[in-house]
């Protein structure tokens, strides 16, 4: 079930009374329950793949800590990451293969029949994968230990608050976390509802209210030109932030109601100097599985200096297959690595061992933002036809700056309170993200007279029933990866 | 003793707070709700069925088709019928029927109910979930819950008892004060031939494309249920497929048309019922002036088609 549906607006409470009144060694057992049901409610098949690949890894890591060799470690740890590994290419490129087959065949290119076998990527897999890959390759690079009570390690890769899409975890943290004898604590309950409650502003008053504009433009690309794209695009960026950190919200404040801990997955991202600050503030989760399994294993940033770029471009084009094997995620993957390897050669952190100190400039700030909008088009578009497309009608007109403007503007469709209304939640947004620099803003709030904080949360609850689509359900972005 | 504490202040707060919400969200939706009822005044003409419409001769179903082509004032005011327009833009044959079961029980014994079939009839005319799920929601204003298709509370809960959630920026007519040109598009500046034509194409692609099968067997089911029920009940169906301009027809592909006669002829005769065809009817086929857009008469062109049928159609000779 997903976070914004019904089911999970009477599953969870459920969920979260009866773990409560259940007793500390019994726990674990309830959760996996829940989080089984939870999976499987989704598709009732889902579970097997779940449990295959909690029995794989489980088996394996038990095998790779006790193997008499290295090359039997080695043969432990690639009988995990392989399987796993190759159904997620299968899942990732099985569908634009047959489309690019398909595309063939009706050219006459191929004289086959046309295939109609689509494979459906289950929600959450990229996820869970990667999780159980991570926790078998540090359990191979001792850094954490096998875990051998069967049902924690189930827990730990099918927890549901971050199942369908992260926080990736990693077992040296969450592992603890499932053992441990967790009481009611109001503060940390309480801390958890009300992130959860930012979380679901952020996806349903904001982003969810800025997909229409940009499914409008993004999906009929050819019938748009000029400032609408550049809106579109801004917009764009709003709604994956808002989606998917709104999303970890939710999945950090959902995991605290149960004593959990949950990776911090998002830090003011956009409010980033540089493309590096950014990735170190971007899905951070997910930034550093990829910096500690494929960055630092390619040799890092301690090899020669050809060699630490040509690591950051291959980590990134990794990075962009992962969310799709379509080429403009590879070119959005590779255009991030490319960025990181302008700013490591104009701006290094370090000059002959010593770490070089830089004062921040203001207008770096729109640079990076503007820089990662462009990069946005890759990611959002449709096709490279349509990127490509979008790309060279960017400026559409915009000899004549007016009708520039009017043409943008009118085209959207957005009248003038929903401009004010978008603009006005963006504004809450900023400032939440500003002040989130300077320090934790919930438990800052939390320590506010009952007075100020009651209206407030009665205001964010009413803001969120009255303002966010209803009717179809839509789905968080980053479930389809 | 602190961990009770802790709980019953958890409970309160979990119940007061969103019980707050709760009462702000109610009395907001009192007035909104009066609002809102002028969004579904178009079907609000099906509240006086059963106390002003009460003994209907003649009715009709269908979409759009149905619900701009037909108009009954002169045979209502020359020959004394009453007569109902059931039909509602985008309304497909489940929902007839959704309607005929709730609202059948006012049609008079061997009164006649026109069934417009479309190109679309035996697919959906619209084109995506969203969009079904908004045309869906007027049902709920004027169909009771258990011939409503696929209900759902949540959808009854949003629409039609708590519509302020879902008013968006609607919300803002609480405020009158409130300029209306901050929360209107842009209208439509009346249409010339370029546009006639784009609107065709527009028109043809949501009846036809992404479409892959034109004829689901179970919207022929529905049809047949349909016939079933004016059967069952004494009410004498008539199939009717009203006029299309030049600019839709010559849209349509020969395959396409002959399967669709085949299909609607196959209907009319395994049940016995009559099909008249007008979609290609010269009378109207080129001459736009009756035309609102290219598959939709406009009020002049209502009033002469149904001046056309109520001399052409046998089944009006009883009256």
């Amino acid at each position: 079930m997903l976070f914004n549906s019904v089911q999970f607006a009477i599953f969870l409470p459920i969920v979260f009374i009866l773990y409560y009144l259940v007793p500390h060694r019994y726990r674990w057992i309830f959760l996996l329950i829940a989080s089984y049901a939870f999976y499987m409610n989704l598709h009732p098949g889902y579970g097997l793949l779940l449990l295959f690949t909690t029995i794989l890894t489980y088996t394996l890591a038990i095998r790779l800590e006790t193997a008499p060799s290295s090359s039997r470690r080695k043969l432990c740890l690639l009988g995990g990451v392989l399987p796993l590994v190759m159904i997620l290419l299968l899942y990732k490129t099985c569908n634009p293969l047959i489309a690019r087959l398909n595309e063939m065949i009706a050219a006459g290119k191929l004289s086959l029949q046309p295939l109609t076998l689509s494979l459906i990527l289950p929600a959450g897999v990229s996820f869970y994968f990667f999780q159980s890959m991570g926790y078998l390759i540090d359990v191979y690079r001792g850094k954490s230990k096998a875990e051998h009570h069967f049902g924690y390690y189930a827990l730990f890769v099918s927890f549901f608050p971050q199942l369908l899409a992260g926080p990736i975890g990693r077992a040296d943290s969450l592992l603890p976390q499932y053992k441990k004898e967790r009481p009611f604590v109001y503060d940390n309950v309480t801390y958890g509802l009300k992130l959860m409650v930012w979380g679901y502003f952020k996806k349903l008053v904001i982003a969810d209210v800025f997909a229409g504009t940009v499914n409008d433009v993004y999906n009929n690309a050819q019938s748009y030109v000029g400032l609408a794209f550049i809106v579109a695009t801004l917009m764009f960026a709003v709604e994956i932030y808002c989606d998917f950190s709104g999303y970890s919200d939710i999945a950090i404040g959902c995991a605290r109601l149960f004593g959990i801990d949950l990776m911090t997955n998002f830090k003011s991202p956009y409010f980033s100097f540089s493309i590096r600050e950014f990735w170190s503030r971007w899905h951070i989760s997910l930034s550093t599985w990829f910096r500690d399994y494929v960055y630092i294993p390619l040799g890092g940033n301690r090899v020669a200096k050809w060699r630490h770029c040509l690591n950051l471009l291959i980590t990134f084009l990794v990075s962009g297959f992962w969310h799709g094997s379509s080429l403009t995620f590879i070119l959005w993957g590779g255009i991030h690595g490319l960025l990181q390897v302008i700013e490591t050669l104009l701006f290094p952190k370090k000059r002959k061992g010593v770490e070089i100190k830089r004062r921040k400039h203001w207008w770096q700030l729109p640079i990076t933002f503007l820089l990662l909008c462009f990069t946005w088009i890759f990611f959002r578009a449709n096709s490279m036809e349509d990127a490509v497309w979008i790309l060279s009608r960017l400026f559409w007109d915009i000899e004549r700056p007016l009708n520039y403007l009017q043409t943008g503007i009118t085209c959207l469709g957005i009248t003038p309170i929903a401009a004010i209304g978008m603009g006005l939640s963006v504004l809450v947004l900023a400032i939440y993200d500003l002040a989130s620099l300077k320090g934790d803003v919930i438990a800052g709030f939390s320590k506010q007279k009952f007075f100020i904080r009651w209206p407030v949360y009665v205001l964010f609850l009413v803001i969120i029933a009255l303002f966010a689509p209803k009717g179809v359900a839509t789905e968080f972005i980053y479930l389809r990866f | 003793m602190k961990k009770k504490l802790d709980v019953i202040r958890f409970v309160l707060k979990c119940i007061l707070i969103p019980a707050a919400a709760v009462f702000v969200i109610a009395w907001i939706n009192k007035p909104y709700k009066k609002i809102d009822e002028q969004k579904y005044v178009d079907v609000a003409r099906f509240g006086l069925v059963g106390t002003s419409f009460c003994e209907i001769h003649i009715g009709n179903l269908g979409s759009s088709h149905g619900a701009y082509d037909f108009d009954y004032q002169e045979i209502m005011d020359k020959k004394g019928l009453i007569c109902f327009n059931f039909a509602n833009p985008s309304q497909s044959f489940d929902y007839d029927y959704a309607i005929l079961q709730e609202k059948g029980q006012y049609m008079e014994t061997n009164s006649v109910l026109l069934i417009p079939v479309s190109y679309f009839s035996f697919n959906n005319e619209v084109v995506n979930a969203a969009e079904a799920e908004a045309m869906s929601l007027r049902y709920y204003h004027f169909l009771s819950p258990e011939n409503i298709p696929n209900y759902d509370p949540y959808i009854d809960l949003i629409a039609n008892r708590l519509p302020v959630l879902s008013a968006g920026e609607d919300i803002l007519k609480l405020f009158p004060n409130i300029n209306p040109a901050l929360i209107a598009h842009a209208s439509n500046d009346g249409i010339d031939m370029e546009e006639f034509t784009r609107r065709a194409q527009e028109r043809y692609s949501r009846h036809f494309d992404n479409k892959e099968e034109y004829f689901l067997p179970e919207r022929i089911e529905e049809l047949y249920d349909i016939i079933a029920y004016c059967y069952g009940h004494d009410i004498t169906p008539v199939l009717i497929t009203t006029p299309f301009s030049e600019y839709y027809m010559n849209l349509i592909s020969e395959d396409f048309l002959r399967e669709f006669n085949e299909t609607v002829t196959a209907i009319a005769s395994e049940t016995g019922t009559s099909y008249y065809d007008y979609s290609c009817d010269s009378r109207f086929r080129g001459s736009l002036q009756y035309f609102s857009d290219s598959d939709h008469l406009n009020e002049e062109g209502a009033a002469y088609f149904t001046s056309i049928i109520w001399k052409e159609i046998d089944e009006f000779r009883r009256f």
